[in-house]
Formats: C-alpha cells, sequence, structure tokens
C-alpha cells in the first residue's frame, strides 16, 4: 500500500513537473513574442462598420498601446467600403495596408492581386504569436482561394430559417423541414393571418442572391461546376429559383420586389411577417432584443428546409480582413489582423453578440452563461462547422455577374420562363468569365 | 519723335495683352477642373480600364460604344428612363409651379408664411429626403397605403413595382422642386406690365384668354430659363433614383446616372462607364443645343 503510494506520488510529481516544463516553454515563447518589432510604424486600415465598430476601435487603441504602432483606422458601411476599396486598391495605393470585406468579393480582389496570402505569417513564429493558435478556426472558416489564405475570418453570419413560433403553435404548424412543408405553412398562415401580415419574406430586390444560396445548396443546386463554368441552368438550380420566386410572389408582402435586408429586419421586428430565411446575426441584435422587437422570444430557428433533389445545407457569409498586397508595411499590418483575430478580442465580440468563427469563443464558459439563444447558438456552431463559405458564384467579376443572376431570380418572382433566363444568363456569365 | 511712338505702341501692345495674364488664373482653373476630366473621360472610353484588374489598360478604339450601342439592350431602356424622368419631371414641376405661382400673385391673408411653407422641400437634404419618401412608399409599412385606405382606395406598390416606380419618382422630383418654379415665375408674374392686361380687360377677354394670350406668352423667357435648368437636372438626378428604388425593382428605374455608377463602382469598368458618361454628356448637350435654337426662332421678344 505505502508503495503504492510513493509510486504514486512520483508519478504526479512527474506529472507536475511536465505541466510546469511547458507552461514554463509556452510563457517563455509567449514572453519572448516581440510585439513592438514595428513599434513607430504608422498603418492605415479601412474596416468595415458594424454593432461591433467601437469594440474593434477599443481594440485597435489597446494594439496602438502594445505595440508602438499606429492605426489610422477608417470605418465604413459595407456598400462605401467596396467602392472606397476599389477605387484606392484599382489606383494602386499603397497607403492603404489593413481592410475588411467579404468572402464573395475575395475572388475579385484575389484576381487583381490585391490580397497579401498571409500563410507565411500565420506559420512564422517571429510574426505570431504562439498563443495565436490558427487551428482553433473552423477549416470551414478559412477564407482560402486557390490553397492561399488570402484572410483572417472574423465573423461568421450563418443563415437558418426563422419562425414565429407562437404562431405555429397557434395554427399548429409543424416546423418545415422541407420545400413542401414550407409551403404549407405559408398556406396555412396566409390563410389566418390579418391583413397586413405576411406568412413569408425575404429579400428579392439586388441582394436577392445572398439568401437564395441557402435554397440553392439545399436543392443540390450550384452556381458553377468543378471546373468552375457556370451551371446555374440546370434542373436543381433552377427549380430553387423557381420556388424562391415563387415563396415571395404567393406569400410574401406585395412589391417584394424591392425589399432588402432593412425591410425584412424591420417586418419580422415589427411581426408584420411570420417566416423568413436570413443571417442570424439580426436575431440576435435585433429580433430577440425586446427593445427593439415585439417578437422578442416568439421566434424558433431551423436549418432551411431541404429542396426535392437535396438536403438542408447552412450557408455561411464570413466577415474578413485583408492585409494589402500593395502594403509597404505588411508584417505591422499582419500585426494588427492577428491581434484583432486573437482568442480574448474575438471573445469580447463574443460576448457583445457576434458570431464569432474560433471554436473556443463558443466553449468559453463566459459565453456559456450568457447564452440566451441555445437552440439558435446550437445551430449556429453547427454552421460554423458545415457551413459553407462561398455561398454566391465565386468569379473574380461577381459584381457584373450578380445583377445577371438577380434578374434570373426576379423572372422566377414574375413567374417568368426562368429555364430560358438562367440559360441566357449562363452564356453572358460564360462571356464575363472568358473576357 | 520715333522713339516715343514705339514705346508707345510697346505700351499699348503690352496694355492689350495684359488681359491674358488677368485671365490666365481662370483658364487655368478651367483647363484643369473642366478640360482636362473631359479628355479624360473621352480618353477612357476608348480603353478597357478595369479597375479590379491588374493588366494595364489597353487602347480597344470604339469596342465600348459598340458594346453599348449594339449590344447592351439595357442601353437604350436606360436612356428612356432618363428622358422619362426629366420629361415627365419638368412638365410636372412647371404645371404646378405655374398653378401656384397664379395663385400666390395676388393678397391674401397669410400669404408670406404660405409661401414660406412651399419652401420647405427646397431646404431638405435630398437623401434625407428620399429616405423619408422611400419610407412613406413603402408598400407594406409606409404611411401613403394607409392614407390610401381612408380614401377607400386600394394599396399601391409605389417605387416597388415595374410600373409604378417611375410615376412614384417622377412625383417626389415634383413635390422637391415645384417651389423652386413657383418661386421663378412667381417673379416673373410680379414684373410683368400692368397694360396689356388692363387692355384685355377693358376688351372683354375671359380669364382663360388673358392667361393664354398675354401672361404665358410674356412669361416664355422665364418657362425657358426653367426648362433648361430643370431639364438638364432631371437628366442627371441620381440621388433620387438610388436611396428609393436603387435602380429597380429589375432596373425599371435605372436611369443612365445609376448605370454609370453601376457599371464603375460595382463592376469597376470604367471604360465601358466612361463610354457611357459620354452619351449621357451628349443627350444633355443635343437638348440644350435644341431649346436654344427653339428659343431663338420662336421665343424671341
Amino acid at each position: 500500500m505505502k508503495k503504492f503510494k510513493s509510486k504514486n506520488r512520483y508519478g504526479q510529481i512527474a506529472i507536475m513537473l511536465i505541466c510546469l516544463l511547458f507552461l514554463g516553454v509556452s510563457s517563455t515563447l509567449a514572453s519572448d513574442f516581440n510585439w513592438r518589432k514595428y513599434e513607430g510604424t504608422t498603418i492605415r486600415g479601412m474596416l468595415g462598420k458594424s454593432a461591433f465598430s467601437a469594440i474593434t476601435k477599443k481594440h485597435i487603441k489597446a494594439f496602438e498601446k502594445l505595440t508602438g504602432i499606429t492605426v489610422k483606422a477608417e470605418y465604413y458601411p459595407s456598400a462605401p467600403i467596396r467602392r472606397k476599396l476599389v477605387m484606392e486598391l484599382g489606383a494602386k495605393n499603397e497607403d492603404l495596408d489593413v481592410f475588411g470585406g467579404l468572402m464573395k468579393t475575395a475572388y475579385q480582389y484575389d484576381k487583381a492581386g490585391w490580397l497579401e496570402p498571409l500563410d507565411k505569417y500565420v506559420n512564422n513564429p517571429e510574426l505570431t504569436h504562439p498563443d495565436y493558435d490558427f487551428a482553433d478556426f473552423s477549416p470551414r472558416t478559412r477564407p482560402i482561394i486557390n490553397g492561399r489564405l488570402i484572410a483572417i475570418g472574423g465573423s461568421g453570419n450563418p443563415q437558418f430559417l426563422t419562425y414565429r413560433k407562437d404562431l405555429f403553435q397557434k395554427y399548429n404548424i409543424k416546423v418545415p423541414t422541407t420545400w413542401s412543408e414550407l409551403e404549407a405553412a405559408a398556406k396555412t398562415l396566409k390563410k389566418n393571418l390579418p391583413k397586413g401580415q405576411f406568412a413569408w419574406i425575404a429579400r428579392m430586390n439586388k441582394e436577392n442572391t445572398a439568401p437564395f444560396g441557402s435554397f440553392l445548396y439545399s436543392n443540390n443546386g450550384s452556381w458553377l461546376d468543378e471546373n468552375g463554368k457556370p451551371n446555374f441552368n440546370n434542373r436543381q438550380s433552377v427549380e430553387a429559383m423557381k420556388f424562391y420566386g415563387k415563396m415571395a410572389r404567393e406569400y410574401g408582402p406585395p412589391g417584394a420586389a424591392n425589399i432588402g435586408w432593412k425591410e425584412v429586419v424591420g417586418a419580422m421586428a415589427q411581426g408584420k411577417a411570420a417566416m423568413t430565411v436570413e443571417i442570424s446575426i439580426f436575431a440576435t441584435l435585433v429580433w430577440e432584443n425586446p427593445k427593439r422587437s415585439k417578437v422578442a422570444g416568439k421566434l424558433g430557428y431551423a436549418l432551411t428546409p431541404a429542396g426535392p433533389s437535396g438536403s438542408s445545407k447552412i450557408v455561411l457569409p464570413i466577415n474578413v480582413t485583408h492585409v494589402s498586397a500593395l502594403s509597404k508595411k505588411k508584417e505591422a499590418a499582419w500585426f494588427l489582423v492577428q491581434y484583432l483575430t486573437m482568442k480574448e478580442q474575438m471573445m469580447d465580440n463574443k460576448l457583445k453578440g457576434a458570431i464569432t468563427l474560433r471554436g473556443s469563443n463558443w466553449q468559453d464558459p463566459r459565453w456559456k452563461a450568457r447564452d440566451k439563444l441555445p437552440e439558435l447558438s446550437k445551430l449556429q456552431t453547427e454552421g460554423m462547422r458545415t457551413g459553407r463559405v462561398g455561398y454566391e458564384i465565386a468569379i473574380a467579376r461577381f459584381t457584373e455577374a450578380r445583377p445577371i443572376l438577380q434578374r434570373v431570380l426576379y423572372t422566377a418572382y414574375e413567374g417568368g420562363d426562368v429555364q430560358k433566363k438562367a440559360d441566357d444568363a449562363v452564356r453572358q456569365i460564360e462571356k464575363l468569365i472568358a473576357e | 519723335m520715333n522713339e516715343s511712338s514705339s514705346a508707345q505702341r510697346i505700351l499699348d501692345y503690352t496694355d492689350r495683352q495684359i488681359r491674358w495674364l488677368f485671365s490666365l488664373p481662370a483658364i487655368v482653373v478651367m483647363l484643369c477642373l473642366f478640360a482636362y476630366p473631359l479628355f479624360r473621360l473621352i480618353w477612357t472610353s476608348f480603353t478597357n480600364e478595369l479597375l479590379s484588374s491588374s493588366s494595364e489598360p489597353v487602347f480597344i478604339g470604339l469596342a465600348n460604344y459598340s458594346r453599348l450601342f449594339f449590344e447592351d439592350d439595357h442601353f437604350w431602356q436606360s436612356l428612356w428612363i432618363t428622358l422619362y424622368f426629366a420629361f415627365g419631371s419638368t412638365v410636372g414641376q412647371l404645371m404646378l409651379g405655374m398653378g401656384l405661382a397664379l395663385f400666390l400673385n395676388r393678397q391674401f391673408k397669410g400669404e408670406a408664411t404660405f409661401r414660406m411653407m412651399l419652401m420647405f422641400p427646397i431646404i431638405a437634404t435630398p437623401v434625407a429626403m428620399s429616405l423619408v419618401w422611400s419610407m412613406l412608399m413603402n408598400p407594406m409599412m409606409g404611411h401613403l397605403n394607409y392614407y390610401l385606405s381612408w380614401l377607400g382606395l386600394g394599396d399601391a406598390l409605389w417605387a416597388s413595382d415595374t410600373a409604378t416606380v417611375m410615376p412614384s419618382l417622377i412625383m417626389v422630383e415634383v413635390w422637391h422642386w415645384t417651389p423652386m418654379t413657383m418661386l421663378v415665375l412667381l417673379a416673373g408674374l410680379k414684373s410683368l406690365p400692368r397694360e396689356p392686361f388692363e387692355a384685355a380687360t377693358v376688351d372683354g377677354a375671359s380669364r382663360v384668354q388673358v392667361f393664354t394670350l398675354i401672361t404665358l406668352p410674356l412669361l416664355q423667357p422665364y418657362i425657358f430659363l426653367l426648362l433648361l435648368l430643370r431639364l438638364v437636372h432631371g437628366l442627371k438626378v441620381f440621388d433620387k433614383i438610388f436611396v428609393i428604388s436603387g435602380g429597380g425593382p429589375n432596373r425599371a428605374s435605372e436611369s443612365l446616372n445609376i448605370m454609370i455608377y453601376d457599371q464603375a463602382f460595382g463592376a469597376t469598368n470604367f471604360g465601358y462607364a466612361s463610354a457611357l458618361g459620354v452619351q449621357l454628356l451628349f443627350v444633355i448637350l443635343l437638348i440644350s443645343i435644341i431649346l436654344f435654337k427653339f428659343r431663338q426662332r420662336k421665343w424671341s421678344y
């Protein structure tokens, strides 16, 4: 017994020594990392304006203090930032070092040669802090084009079906898992809802291709084939377009053609629409906030129902931060991107409601204690694991291709010949790619 | 004598030519701010400049113009939308402005207050005002449909339908700029001589006859000025369409300016956007020339 105890004690001591050694090594590595390597440098960043900009500003101040790097940061909403970026980078401006973006525009920027590949920075221990833990980002959420890491993803926005739980209970409607069930639910709601309330709402204006992605992939459709050739005139994709258009036409509010995300957010928050498929940040920031919404606590969330030819898929738009390939201060710029996407900084965002892309943030006890929407969080975590980051047509001339696709969806909304329009659109996009 | 006359000649010459020196700053500013951008616009329209391309733009001759005239169906639709908006809104403003000017061209209690209230739309910032209108016209949540229901009228789709988007945009433009046309026409009315009106009254002319045969012809210089200003403004309008309909639905309100913007800042195709810009410039120039010619021939008093 004594022998066993002493043996056990030796084992415990050995484990403690190993742990101490490991902690010592890692803290030595951490303390060895020189954040002040680029002290005195001034960098310029153009970042997206969002509900989390105040936190970013706070982090940038802390970054300046830690590194001695001065950051001139500008914040713009998503549409103006794209235009400003194109102007500055198109003019080969070397003065811009860091900028925010979305995965859908990254193909255009990459083709133009504006994006610095970040693999070499992430893998360089002199430039990346040992605690950075890049493996913490789910492989599905890494912004990779042609095998190169072209940015670091900050937050994601998986799309789900959002529905009015109270109305579903009242009219005895089952949560839809297929398109036919979704349509049946819409039919029941349309029959029972008073004037001024609508069973369904979804974007049908210039932004309609974004939520449509959920329907496209949930019916096994696609924009491009494996060789990068447009193929959205295939049966599954056309089926998805027709269904998306029909839902807006028959169960949505009048004048759906001008409905964008703002209208969807407003209609759901005011209780004027009962179902939608949208990015889930709206739920976190608006719909579940009693100060901003009449339906807080009355909403349910589910995967986008599956089409007849496919199964439910999660579409995951992500916000990313790039280092400009034209910058003369790329290392200092990487320091900023790195700092803003470290665990603690991202945790700050997570606690304010951001859907961060680091797996550890979701396991953090601070978040678990604060999570008020566990049903949605479960879906979002699944989105991080299996979501599709590239959900829009992934070509360099995306901005020219999107209006062509929007018109196909509009034809579906009007009940026109979708197949013909899709065939025409495929030809137009083939021409764009060839140019 | 000879020396003094040659000195005088030099002085005279300097005196005559010194005007160029004084005009030089203005000429330089004009060249930098107007001539150079115009030249640059025309030059870019002959290139394939794609801002998001790593390769340098090359001269492609008339390829952009050929695409515009023979391949891009939407160019002609956009041109039609631009003209529809400009002429529709100008006619609306002139008619309403004339009515209001005639109404205010007399003494009544509260006339000054009424006139001041009519000026409010001009003071409003176009973007903020357009935002308010887009909210008012929202078919689902807007107030306009609510007021229509008071009158027992059905719901309208306003800027959310391809059939009604242009009349809705014209309505906002008319609301915004009618006070200005009213102000100019009122100033014109106040400046007209009394004699022709008195003579017409003595001759027993009806109110309609006085208006059509005396007031309108006498107001022609003012009407011409407004026609020119409002048409050119209408052809160039961007803010209202951009904010209220964004050129939609399904490009039904995509004027040339919106198309240029989308091509330049969306598609980053500066070459093609410049070719469109040159066309818009040409349309404005053509309409201005026609108006001037028309005025010279028929409206000289």
